[in-house]
């Protein structure tokens, strides 16, 4: 098909609230993550702005995920928000999500290789939350690894904070 | 699928262009996205112009399907959901472009994502090279910037239509917004659509095009109402533009093509494509 979504899983502003029920979106329902500060130099970074931080849950590798300060930053003013939904396989390197500013519609582009297994489904109706916490109330998803290698590939802080100097 | 057409490729030429159309939505948006994802693979920038087959609305991406009920006028035409952002569009007496251009020939350090001031380059130089050729035609074109922001009326920002909101770089006459553009970007490449407003229509009549436009507003020199010789070779003038705003860009030449066969070649509207679908049109 032309055209054709990435995922064809994602849930936005609107249909969250009527589809995907209230709240966090969990796969499994006695996790919860509270949002707790991550510190951006001991996370890892893609190239086009997404953090990724690992935890261990119930004895599983756990992928936390969100965009960073730069971006929100670059990005603007933020209208819309579009998710994943828990349970969805998502792939490093490929589309899990979209945000759109005043003038543009981006891709959120997965650091990782897993299952969604949790999903910030309240941030499309409250985007202030990723200004005003990029790394810690803004996160967007949490993802169960499948592939840890992928990890390799990306940015550290330094090298992140470097891409950020020649960007702006 | 086209059968293969040899590309006018001299040295320096580093992208295309085509005049296309009357089109349907849906086929004019499966172009669109088609440029986004060839210009990706390629690595070469593209660009169309094109014209509708019937008077469509053109929905912004997260807009919603029902918000099309606040506008009376529109209800009657084609609908059509678009790949880029912003508000709601009619397409009936515009001229339409999509500019699709790789990552890697906008600077990106990364080469794998446009970086937002990139993206932001990209726009400014389509706009700010149209103001321009309109300042020459007579009209006294500028950049709606965040001095206007700043006095733009609450609700203004969040109106049905594109040409009802008012964000910095959009090209206003007077008061009169007569070009807006939206951008998708992808991991790969950035797609950037816009519509310039020529005459109000029925189906938008609250909007003032150039036509109307001529005559009042304290024009550089006065722009006289044109007729339809003097649209076509307007709309001539518009292209060249545009094409030498992004041969500037990008440091070389954008070769002209003649069918869409040749610009892209994967386009097939006998397959099936999200654009045509009623899913798709009303998935907000």
């Amino acid at each position: 098909m032309i055209g054709k979504e990435v995922s064809g899983t994602f849930s936005a502003k609107h249909p969250v609230g009527r589809y995907a029920g209230k709240g966090t979106g969990h796969l499994f329902p006695e996790r919860s993550f509270e949002g707790n500060l991550m510190n951006p130099e001991e996370l890892k970074y893609n190239p086009s702005h997404e953090w990724v931080g690992i935890s261990e849950e119930a004895g599983e590798r756990i992928a936390v995920v969100g965009i960073t300060d730069f971006a929100i930053e670059q990005l603007t003013d933020l209208v819309y928000m579009a998710l994943p939904t828990v349970g969805a396989q998502v792939q490093a390197g490929e589309q899990f999500g979209e945000v759109e500013s005043v003038k543009a519609v981006s891709s959120l582009i997965s650091p990782v290789d897993g299952q969604v297994v949790a999903v910030h489904s309240e941030l499309v109706d409250h985007l202030e939350q990723l200004g005003e916490d990029p790394f810690g109330k803004g996160w967007i998803m949490k993802v169960k690894l499948t592939d840890e290698t992928k990890l390799q590939q990306l940015l550290d802080y330094a090298a992140y904070k470097k891409q950020c100097a020649e960007e702006a | 699928m086209h059968p293969q057409v040899s590309l006018p490729m001299s040295s320096d030429t580093v992208g295309f262009y085509l005049t296309d159309g009357p089109r349907s939505g849906a086929e004019n948006m499966t172009c669109d996205q088609l440029m986004l994802e060839q210009a990706a693979t390629t690595n070469r920038p593209l660009i169309r112009f094109y014209t509708w087959m019937h008077p469509t609305l053109s929905l912004g991406y997260f807009q919603k399907y029902s918000d099309r009920q606040q506008h009376g006028p529109s209800q009657q035409i084609d609908v059509v959901r678009r790949a880029t952002g912003g508000g709601a569009i009619v397409h009936h007496y515009d001229w339409t472009y999509a500019v699709a251009v790789p990552t890697t020939l906008l600077g990106t350090p990364t080469k794998t994502h446009a970086s937002h001031g990139a993206s932001q380059l990209l726009y400014d130089t389509v706009h700010g090279s149209v103001v321009a050729w309109l300042r020459d035609l007579g009209w006294d074109a500028r950049m709606w910037d965040a001095k206007c922001q700043a006095a733009t009326p609450p609700g203004l920002g969040c109106s049905f239509l594109c040409f009802e909101r008012r964000s910095p770089g959009d090209i206003v006459v007077g008061n009169a917004k007569v070009m807006g553009s939206a951008q998708r970007r992808n991991a790969g490449a950035v797609l950037q659509h816009g519509s310039l407003l020529l005459q109000s229509s029925p189906h938008a009549p609250s909007l003032a095009g150039l036509h109307e436009l001529c005559g009042e507003t304290p024009a550089v020199q006065q722009p006289q109402k044109s007729s339809y010789e003097q649209d076509v070779r307007m709309a001539a003038g518009f292209r060249r533009c545009l094409v030498a705003a992004m041969e500037q860009l990008l440091g070389g030449h954008f070769g002209e093509l003649s069918v869409l066969g040749a610009l892209l070649p994967e386009a097939n509207f006998e397959a099936e494509s999200r654009f045509q679908s009623e899913k798709w049109t009303r998935r907000l």
